[in-house]
């Protein structure tokens, strides 16, 4: 079959933001979507609103909108473009909801549009609970008992009917967002509530639980003529119940016979052919642990982060091959680009087993909740490949950087038994090492798969590798480590590390022994068939075995450290960098290696760099890599922390970190060195310094002044950190930092409450470009992750002229050789050096865009020796063009109970959107449309504001009043607005009782809160709670006053009628 | 223990021996199925053979007695890179050592599987030697290499000894069995035939005195150049009666209409072996388990070529212009999933 004629210009929608539940693997597969579609020689038209993935790039696509995901924007953007066809199933469930909105609007239809791939009919029924239902019945495979409800009446008899417990899904929605497990009437009634606030259509679906059973996964493919084939199936070791974005999942299964595994096939191909899915979809299944039962869960009729993980777990590009089929073309017709001469139409097999695990935000939220349910909470994920499943489970856990080494956290041996036994009971972050302490307590296995539903068959592939500790704990000298043993403990997948820290054997030693015994690693390939044939891409994973396939060429090349799983704090922005990087190598003729381990990435497609590493990125893996390629360099300024965290180990092992040194890295990093630093360049920077005791700190305070802002030492990327305003805060912040820091200092600085302001810059040591400078909406003391950041900055002559003047010396001191980025506040006329980061940072993928120089690019090649005269750019602030862009923050909020939202010195927000425009107000609007929130422009506002805030806010509320809007406020607020002749209404504290603020919250009459944070720690106090609230209801609620006062602007132009503009990548720079 | 594998090319391999203790001979096939170990050892057509398992991970779900694919295990040794002493799976009956252990299978662990995998696809199976007794290398790669010059007839070895009849059905179908899967003969049986499995030495008259309303020819290992009474045997019945061919069965019936049978290099072993339907073009995955081929330029007019291998073009499927005779290279009815092939198994049926 010819592909679809008069197909010329095809759009496909992004995913937009990371939040929990939609990371990068739909960056992954809308990138490979478009070089698919541009490999037959389409246009493709590309809207996205997050300007941090590769999809927005130039190279990716023709036409590229950074524009709301919103139903109005898209629309005039196919308005504008005329494209013949659009591609719905790549961009994740956001892309899929707004095609679906632009079929039903008539939009597609009025404009020509032809809807490709899976058709939307099918997408109906997988989407639509009680077609879905009835689908499955007609083909005969099994559904559980369920019903779609609207009401709580109709949920509350139907478990009545099928018994408890029972689970609550929202219909639309992803990653489970408001649906929830529950094992009576009351937790029905707040589950269902939540859920119905949460669906786009006001239905969830209840139905009867399956929780214990096995959870199985298959990634299935159908073409236009029929043609089906399965890419791979997948086993979660956590039963039914937790969200599958949660559970720890292998890949190919590993409980399931023959039998079983035909049958679900079977069972796969069927549903795939019923409804008539084009492309791409993954159906999920409960599988009784003790009989052939099993259940039809549910399916996703397009790309999504199971078949990202499927794809780099087999081979397969399943995105490219969803995007040929949706073009027309075949299985059969579509070449395997992993083996180069056979086709798309086989089912890969693996001869490795692969482990995938989550990567939970509990580090940096520590109030929140652990356990795990069906609402998912983890931000990112890794996997690991090896050819044994512990191999792999111990290469996860060391992948996740959550300074695991292997089975065990610290403390965890002091839990009593029936604290341990309690936990394990229920699923959690924790629970696989808690599985591990309790085989170290000599439980049987019978008793953990009791209390946990785990199989057997992992349980002792757990107890295998606490057998295994036990033998090494056995070891006390280097000379008693015997070369059987340490090979067997390095097959079984130990770490250097962690036989080190269990042998008390220092790991150099360790090293020098394997390398004396030849214990090496070798690397086997990725290939889609097992090594039936030859295959013709570079994806390697380690192993302790004989033959290595990874022979290294004679070529040039430079390793890029990537950035592991995505978790807040550092997102898909450095994967955008390392795969720049990748390119820019690339350009230059040298071979561009990449090492990293999160599935869901562009930087580990296959294809993307010379050759891939699929490792966890410690020092000793990475070192085996280096020791095998020998590199002329490594790149570490791309992989945010993790990688930067890697430049001294590497270069004390010995290998060349290009670009700034180890030892300036050291000095930007290091206090008292930095400190040093700007004294002599005579740099200001806020006062401040370390202390190490409560008198200490209180002393420092006294001497600088309240408030301060305070975080212990060791920490990076703003990890509690906090500001604090009196003597008593600190008091109670040292006695719980200091706690979790070991008696590591904490550092106290003076707090300037200022504007906050940013730079990125390349430098080659002597010439410095300053490609923007960036200004933040929230003062300083928001994280500026979390900061709402304008280009160009709105500032002064001298203040920018001090800016670069500090940006150009504090580069050549450090003799920065690539990117740093320096953040700065302005408070009182005067301009402070916040910190200076010698990488990139989250902000060079919306710098790089907007401004339309390629940072990444410049730098790799500044690193490798070329200056920027050379590249034909020189020292200095580049100069801005017309338009205004407005990186927002998106926060996942919703997904995470018991986190508090206010905006801090701790980052919070999981993603961002960018919004474009020719003025502040016009790019504001459209960011914060694209970020999800709204704006308000009737209605009631709850405000409730803290005693220091309350006259800066005054101004605020008063020009809020001017527009149209009125108030509700708790007694304290409400006085002060009266007191000011401004109307509210008033509402109980909490404290007073019902019908109270959260009440108020929750009946869903106000549409807006403006809450500010009083200060002092903990949940128990009422803002923490109408936060709370505001977020479950799914209002917007801000917490900063300069975000507030932003918005004014918003209102204004969202009132005046005007039409916010559409803006193509390339018309930015022209 | 220094249990090893020796290949008749000199290479060896060494590992923790496991079931069975001593040592055999075999061809070194590999077959890169994830599940299905028990049912690939069972498999009459591994008769003779030590499999390698691309799969690294072996007996993770144990055995399953009804799972089988023969009555005894055919492999002669298996070779894995981590074997799974506690299975776990809720029909598992034993572990997969265990049943080595009965059915004396040697098993050989901690292989490097892929690069042995990789050394049988560059250089093509050959033959090889198990064990797990004190050795000298040298005298085991002769070993090897007399085991191969001494290829022979292994249908023999593997078909029925006498006649059994399976099912109550409303029509009759003699199975001749060159070393057919159990689960050929359980599928017949549910599509209500009643099913008489003779020996493949089974002369035309014994098969024709059961008055088959078809005969199948199923099964089984090795080359069917070393089975001549078979193809002259289905020279004999072709046109009289409905026949079908299935994998040897295919090659048997290759050989009688004058076509000639080779040697696949590495053998079309594992569960990925995507196939064309030349008729409705529909292009579906097999799972298959052999090593020869019918040579699809060798075959006279009167047959016609139905499917073929997608990777590499062979012959998959045939059938005879004019007289009521099909053969499959693999067996359609462990590929449930396969919608046209059944059309053709349908036909014949129809035909019965």
């Amino acid at each position: 079959m010819p592909r679809i004629p008069d197909l010329k210009k095809v759009m496909v929608i992004g995913s937009g933001p990371i939040i929990i539940g939609q990371a990068a693997e739909f960056d992954y597969a809308g990138t490979q979507a478009c070089r698919s579609l541009r490999e037959e020689g389409i246009e493709v038209v590309l809207v996205n609103s997050n300007p941090a993935t590769i999809m927005t790039d130039r190279e990716i696509a023709d036409k590229i909108y950074i524009e709301p995901l919103t139903l109005d924007f898209v629309r005039r953007v196919i308005e504008k473009e005329q494209p013949d066809g659009l591609l719905p199933t790549l961009g994740g469930q956001v892309g899929l909801n707004l095609a679906v909105q632009l079929s039903e609007a008539g939009i597609l239809e009025k404009n020509g549009v032809r809807l490709l791939g899976t058709p939307i009919e099918a997408i109906r029924k997988a989407e639509d609970r009680e077609l879905f239902k009835q689908m499955l019945r007609e083909i005969g495979e099994p559904v559980p008992e369920s019903d779609v409800v609207g009401s709580i009446e109709d949920a509350l008899a139907f478990a009545r009917e099928v018994g408890y417990p029972v689970v609550v899904r929202p219909a639309y929605t992803l990653g489970g967002t408001g649906g929830g497990l529950a094992a009576n009437d009351d937790e029905l009634v707040s589950v269902v509530t939540r859920g119905l606030s949460f669906s786009m259509i006001n239905q969830v679906l209840i139905e009867r639980s399956v929780g214990g059973w096995k959870e199985i996964e298959y990634e299935v493919i159908r073409d236009g003529a029929d043609n089906c084939i399965t890419v791979c199936n997948m086993e979660n070791i956590d039963p039914m119940g937790v969200h599958t974005g949660d559970s720890i999942v292998v890949a190919p299964t590993q409980t399931l016979s023959d039998e079983e595994t035909r049958m679900l096939h079977t069972a796969s191909l069927k549903i795939i052919r019923a409804l008539g899915v084009e492309g791409g979809c993954n159906i999920q299944y409960a599988l009784d642990p003790n009989s052939f039962n099993y259940y039809v869960i549910e399916v996703n009729p397009r790309v999504s982060r199971s078949s990202a993980l499927a794809s780099k777990a087999t081979g397969y590009p399943i995105a490219r091959v969803s995007t040929k089929i949706a073009l027309g073309l075949r299985l059969d017709e579509i070449e395997n680009v992993v083996t180069g001469n056979t086709s798309a139409c086989f089912e890969p097999v693996l001869d490795y087993c692969v482990v995938k695990f989550p990567r939970w935000p509990f580090d940096k939220f520590k109030g929140a909740d652990r356990t795990l349910g069906t609402q998912m909470k983890a931000t990112g994920e890794v996997m690991a490949i090896d050819r044994t499943f512990n191999g792999a489970l111990l290469k996860a856990i060391r992948s996740l950087e959550i300074t695991a080494k292997g089975l065990s956290f610290p403390g965890l041996e002091s839990w009593d038994t029936e604290k341990l036994l309690h936990r394990m009971e229920v699923a959690s972050d924790e629970r696989l090492f808690l599985i591990a302490e309790g085989f170290r307590r000599g439980f049987s296995v019978a008793k953990m798969a009791e209390l946990t539903k785990i199989d057997p068959f992992f349980l002792r592939s757990i107890q295998e590798i606490v057998s295994m500790e036990r033998k090494l704990a056995g070891v006390n000298a280097a000379q008693a480590l015997s070369p059987e043993l340490l090979r067997q403990a390095k097959r079984k997948g130990f770490s250097d590390d962690l036989i080190s820290s269990l042998t008390g054997i220092n790991e150099q030693q360790i090293k020098k022994l394997r390398e004396q015994y030849r214990i090496v690693p070798v690397y086997k390939k990725v290939d889609t068939c097992a090594a039936q044939y030859e295959a013709a891409i570079p994806y390697y994973y380690s192993t302790y075995e004989e033959e290595n396939e990874a022979v290294p060429t004679d070529r040039r090349k430079v390793l890029v450290i990537g950035s592991g799983p995505i978790r807040i704090g550092q997102g898909i922005e450095f994967d955008y960098c390392s795969v720049q990087s990748v390119r820019a190598l690339q350009t230059e003729g040298i071979e561009a290696l990449i090492i990293n381990n999160n599935p869901e990435t562009v930087s580990t497609d296959f294809d993307i760099a010379d050759r891939l590493y699929f490792e966890p990125l410690t020092l000793e893996d990475v070192l085996h890599v280096v020791e095998l390629e020998k590199p002329e360099g490594v790149i570490v300024q791309f992989g945010g922390q993790t990688a930067i965290n890697l430049a001294g180990p590497l270069h004390t092992a010995g290998v060349k970190v290009l670009g700034t040194s180890v030892d300036m890295i050291d000095e930007a990093e290091d206090r008292e060195r930095f400190e040093k630093l700007v004294d002599k360049l005579k740099i200001p920077v806020p006062p401040g310094r370390g202390a190490t005791s409560l008198q200490e700190a209180l002393a420092v305070a006294r001497e600088i002044g309240f408030p301060v802002l305070v975080r212990p030492s060791y920490v990076l990327g703003g990890r509690a950190m906090e500001i604090v305003y009196n003597e008593y805060d600190l008091a109670d912040y040292v006695e719980s930092a200091v706690s979790v820091s070991h008696n590591h200092p904490i550092l106290v600085d003076k707090y300037y409450q200022g504007q906050e302001l940013e730079v990125d810059a390349i430098s080659d040591g002597e010439d410095v470009l300053i490609p923007g400078i960036m200004e933040h909406i929230e003062r300083a003391g928001v994280h500026s992750g979390d900061s709402i950041a304008v280009y160009p900055a709105q500032i002064e002559n001298d203040v920018r002229e001090k800016m670069i003047d500090y940006t150009t010396r504090l580069a050549r001191a450090l003799q920065i050789k690539g990117l740093l980025n320096i953040q700065f506040v302005y408070y009182q006329g005067q301009i402070f050096v916040l910190e200076v980061n010698p990488r990139a940072s989250r902000t060079v993928p919306y710098l790089s865009k907007i401004t339309g120089i390629p940072m990444v690019s410049l730098s790799t090649r500044v690193m490798l020796g070329k200056t920027l005269k050379e590249m034909g750019y020189k020292s200095g602030l580049v100069q801005p063009n017309s338009l205004v862009a407005v990186k927002v923050p998106v926060f996942s909020f919703g997904k995470l109970s018991q986190v508090d939202i206010y905006l801090s010195p701790e980052m919070k927000s999981t993603g961002e959107v960018m919004g474009v425009d020719y003025s502040v107000p016009r790019a504001l609007y459209k960011g914060l449309l694209a970020s999800g929130s709204s704006i308000p422009l009737s209605g009631e506002i709850l405000v409730t504001i803290a005693d220091r805030d309350k006259e800066e806010a005054l101004q605020i509320i008063q020009s809020l009043r001017q527009r149209g809007l009125s108030f509700v406020a708790t007694p304290g607020t409400a006085r002060f607005l009266k007191g000011h002749g401004i109307e509210v209404k008033e509402v109980n504290k909490i404290e007073a009782g019902s019908p109270h603020v959260v009440d108020l919250i929750n009946s869903g009459k106000v549409g807006f809160v403006i809450n500010t944070h009083s200060g002092g720690r903990g949940a128990v106090r009422d803002g923490f709670q109408i936060r709370r609230a505001a977020v479950e209801r799914g209002i917007p609620c801000l917490t900063s006053l300069d975000t507030a006062r932003a918005m004014i602007d918003c209102i204004d132009f969202a009132k005046s009628g005007q039409e916010a503009a559409i803006i193509s990548l390339d018309e930015y720079t022209q | 223990m220094n249990s090893c594998l020796v290949l008749e090319d000199g290479t060896f391999y060494q590992g923790q021996g496991f079931g069975s203790r001593g040592t055999k001979t075999g061809e070194v096939v590999f077959n890169t199925s994830m599940t299905g170990y028990q049912e690939i050892l069972t498999d009459p057509a591994s008769y003779g053979q030590i499999v390698v398992f691309a799969y690294p991970l072996l007996g993770n779900y144990g055995i399953i007695l009804e799972d089988n694919d023969s009555v005894s295990a055919m492999a002669q040794g298996l070779v894995t890179r981590e074997l799974c002493a506690h299975p776990s799976n809720w029909r598992s009956m034993m572990s997969l050592e265990d049943f080595c252990k009965q059915k004396n299978l040697i098993g050989l662990s901690g292989i490097d599987t892929r690069a042995l995998v990789r050394h049988l696809v560059r250089k093509g199976s050959m033959y090889g030697v198990i064990t797990t007794e004190e050795h000298d290398v040298g005298k085991l790669v002769r070993m090897a290499q007399e085991t191969a010059a001494a290829e022979r007839d292994l249908v023999r070895d593997v078909s029925t000894k006498e006649a059994r009849v399976f099912g109550q059905g409303s029509k009759k179908v003699v199975v001749v069995d060159l070393g057919v899967r159990q689960s050929l003969i359980r599928y017949l049986v549910e599509q209500n035939l009643t099913v008489v499995l003779v020996s493949a030495l089974s002369t035309v008259e014994e098969i024709l005195s059961y008055h088959p309303a078809g005969v199948v020819f199923a099964g089984g290992p090795g080359s069917p150049q070393f089975a001549p009474y078979a193809v002259t045997h289905v020279q004999q019945l072709l046109g009289r009666v409905p026949l079908l061919g299935i994998a040897l069965g295919h090659l048997v019936l290759g050989l009688a209409w004058g076509g000639k049978v080779l040697k696949l290099k590495a053998g079309h072993c594992g569960g990925n072996q995507p196939i064309r339907d030349l008729e409705s073009n529909s292009v579906f995955v097999t799972s298959q388990n052999h090593h020869y081929f019918v040579d699809r330029d060798s075959l006279p007019e009167d047959v016609v070529v139905t499917q073929v291998n997608l990777h590499d073009g062979t012959v998959e499927g045939m059938k005879h212009r004019k007289l009521p005779a099909f053969a499959f290279q693999y067996y359609p009815v462990v590929n449930p999933d396969v919608f046209d092939i059944n059309r053709y198994f349908d036909e014949f049926l129809v035909m019965l």
